[in-house]
């Protein structure tokens, strides 16, 4: 019976994967930059998930839980990318594959590397708003965050990458 | 442009590049059955399909805007919802169904588009010298498998064949969000009519059952094998003798069905509905199907008879008025607990003027019937399709058909999701409304 168990779960947790971690991972890679550490990053949370099946009360909020664990992690592999940019002097911005990088063109270059300059919190918000077109209801619920904090970081970060690429250009 | 567009336009180009993922490693499980399906095969159909003709679709880039809190197949949705993209056979001409030798003809094409917002994402028109015929889809909302035939149609509906399968992906918001590739499966022998095709829940493997030389003397057993949408290969193939007599269950020709073939347990088990038609002396199909009957097998098990391997689930109850079964199109749901039926409520052949649509879903337990929904009225023709159900058959996608007098004035069909007793309309932006086969979630 528990093996049942556990197999209808990893099947229940692989089809939340099958239907939702390309979309979970075009997100986390505008949050981090790079395809392996986003696919890590997604990987990550639904094991997470995984383990935390049984506890979870509300089933339908398995997104919800799995998007703010991707959350999380993008936040842990910038702050580990900073420390590691303290020590080695890398340019955080520089974690785009040379492909991604050709395929795009200048001008989303720039926008895209300004965004991983600003803080999360603010990239983070601009993100679920631009482009997953949010609500700031639905943007705070996701962050974790009241719904004028989501006002003022995107706000902010609009601000901030408005002035960014008003000096690049 | 404003910052505001400028992050919009960059994140979304960013986010195209993002094709594909690896897939998810779970820790194993002691008693995990051996049909270990990995989401990296129905990846692999798109590297595979390099190495055959692919077909870039030209398509106008339709913007489509990512929602986050949206629930699609694999996900138990909550009731009342279906998943957020479709993808359907339109001709522009009117119903597919009429695209009949000697007459007018226009290609049908594939439509795909998003039923949350009611948006088009894309049409695609068939390759020259084909018109597309069937299609099927797998659980994630994004992948689809589309059965080609040849164009223009030169013989009678049933004895056209396949000539071509064709792997379709969604991706929404990309430059290019929907792609037609070609697939490494044959295409069937002439005088092969494919009744039914499911595609695996992972999109790894396409189900398809099949027989030569329908309405023909010699008519070839009823056959249903697996192909891997990788290599094009025949993985299992398993055959019911049927004594000569046609077979299968489907709408109208009884061609495409993409309800009477499902994948249970995850892709692990497949049933079969079948049924023996050994009454009508040629179509319309579905009339005539006697004994119509649900098989289970094992997607493991060897190529075979199916009668020696496969399990019986269920067993239609034939029709009170006529030969065969009441119902029209039939679904057995995903968890394999109920048998959803849309039945024209009576003996339309006998030109009678009181019969309405019906949907009633059995148990598979205790094979009882239970009225879901009738249309309020009575009519000459009164059919009734079941188009897409949930996992738990809480919610089903219907359309109904109505004509007062069998064969005079207006028709009228309506698709609407059937949720607590009311049918609540729903609209495709289609030429027509869509019959079971002809639309796929």
């Amino acid at each position: 019976m528990e093996a049942r168990q556990a197999e209808q779960t990893r099947q229940q947790v692989a089809a939340l994967y099958q239907a939702h971690a390309l979309g979970l991972v075009k997100l986390a890679v505008l949050m981090v930059g790079d395809q392996r550490a986003a696919e890590d990053v997604v990987q990550d949370a639904f094991l997470g998930l995984y383990r935390r099946w049984s506890a979870l009360q509300d089933r339908e909020k398995a997104l919800g839980y799995v998007r703010a664990s991707v959350l999380n992690g993008c936040r842990t592999i910038h702050r580990g990318r900073y420390r590691r940019s303290r020590i080695r002097l890398e340019d955080p911005g520089h974690a785009e594959s040379a492909e991604a990088i050709a395929m795009l063109g200048e001008a989303h270059r720039e926008v895209l590397a300004a965004l991983r300059r600003i803080p999360d919190r603010q990239r983070e918000a601009v993100v679920l708003r631009y482009y997953l077109d949010m609500t700031e209801d639905q943007a705070a619920q996701a962050m974790g965050v009241s719904r004028g904090t989501v006002k003022s970081a995107t706000s902010r970060g609009i601000a901030a990458l408005a002035r960014m690429l008003k000096e690049e250009s | 442009m404003s910052v505001e567009d400028r992050v919009r336009a960059a994140t979304l180009a960013r986010a195209a590049l993002v094709r594909d993922v690896r897939p998810l490693d779970l820790p194993a499980i002691p008693a995990r059955p051996p049909r270990a399906r990995r989401w990296v095969a129905w990846t692999a159909p798109v590297a595979a399909a390099a190495a055959v003709a692919a077909l870039a679709v030209s398509l106008a880039a339709v913007r489509h805007t990512p929602k986050a809190p949206v629930a699609p197949a694999a996900v138990p949705a909550a009731s009342g919802t279906l998943p957020e993209y479709y993808a359907a056979l339109d001709n522009p001409s009117g119903p597919i169904t009429q695209i009949l030798p000697g007459k007018h003809q226009t290609p049908v094409s594939l439509r795909v588009g998003d039923d949350r917002t009611g948006k088009l994402i894309a049409t695609i028109t068939p390759p020259d010298g084909q018109t597309f015929a069937g299609l099927t889809a797998a659980a994630d909302d994004r992948t689809f498998v589309v059965a080609a035939e040849q164009f223009p149609v030169q013989q009678f509906s049933p004895s056209a064949n396949t000539v071509a399968w064709y792997l379709v992906r969604l991706t929404p918001g990309s430059a290019h969000p929907v792609t037609l590739t070609r697939l490494p499966i044959p295409g069937e022998p002439a005088g092969t009519q494919v009744s039914a095709i499911a595609l695996a829940p992972d999109g790894s493997e396409l189900a398809v059952m099949s027989q030569q030389n329908v309405w023909l003397p010699k008519t070839g057993p009823l056959t249903i094998s697996l192909y891997s949408l990788a290599t094009g290969t025949s993985v299992r193939t398993w055959t019911v003798d049927t004594k000569g007599f046609p077979a299968g269950f489907g709408w109208y020709w009884g061609r495409y069905s993409n309800t009477a073939l499902t994948w249970l347990n995850g892709g692990h088990t497949l049933a079969v509905m079948y049924g023996i038609n050994n009454s009508a002396s040629g179509p319309p199909f579905t009339y005539g199907f006697t004994n119509v009957t649900i098989r289970t097998v094992d997607a493991n098990s060897p190529s075979g008879n199916l009668l020696a391997i496969s399990k019986v689930l269920f067993r239609l109850p034939n029709g009170a008025g006529r030969a065969g079964t009441d119902c029209d199109t039939v679904q057995l749901t995903g968890d394999g607990k109920t048998v959803l039926c849309g039945e024209d409520a009576g003996n339309t052949l006998k030109r009678s003027t009181a019969y309405a649509p019906k949907f009633a879903a059995y148990s598979v337990a205790t094979g009882k019937p239970r009225l879901l929904y009738q249309l309020p009225g009575a009519y000459g023709i009164g059919l009734a399709d079941v188009l897409w159900a949930s996992p738990t058959g809480s919610t089903l996608l219907g359309s109904v058909y109505t004509q007062a007098t069998w064969g005079h004035g207006p028709v009228d069909q309506t698709a609407g999701l059937l949720t607590n007793g009311m049918l609540k309309p729903v609209k495709f932006p289609l030429t027509a409304v869509p019959f079971a086969g002809e639309i796929a979630f």
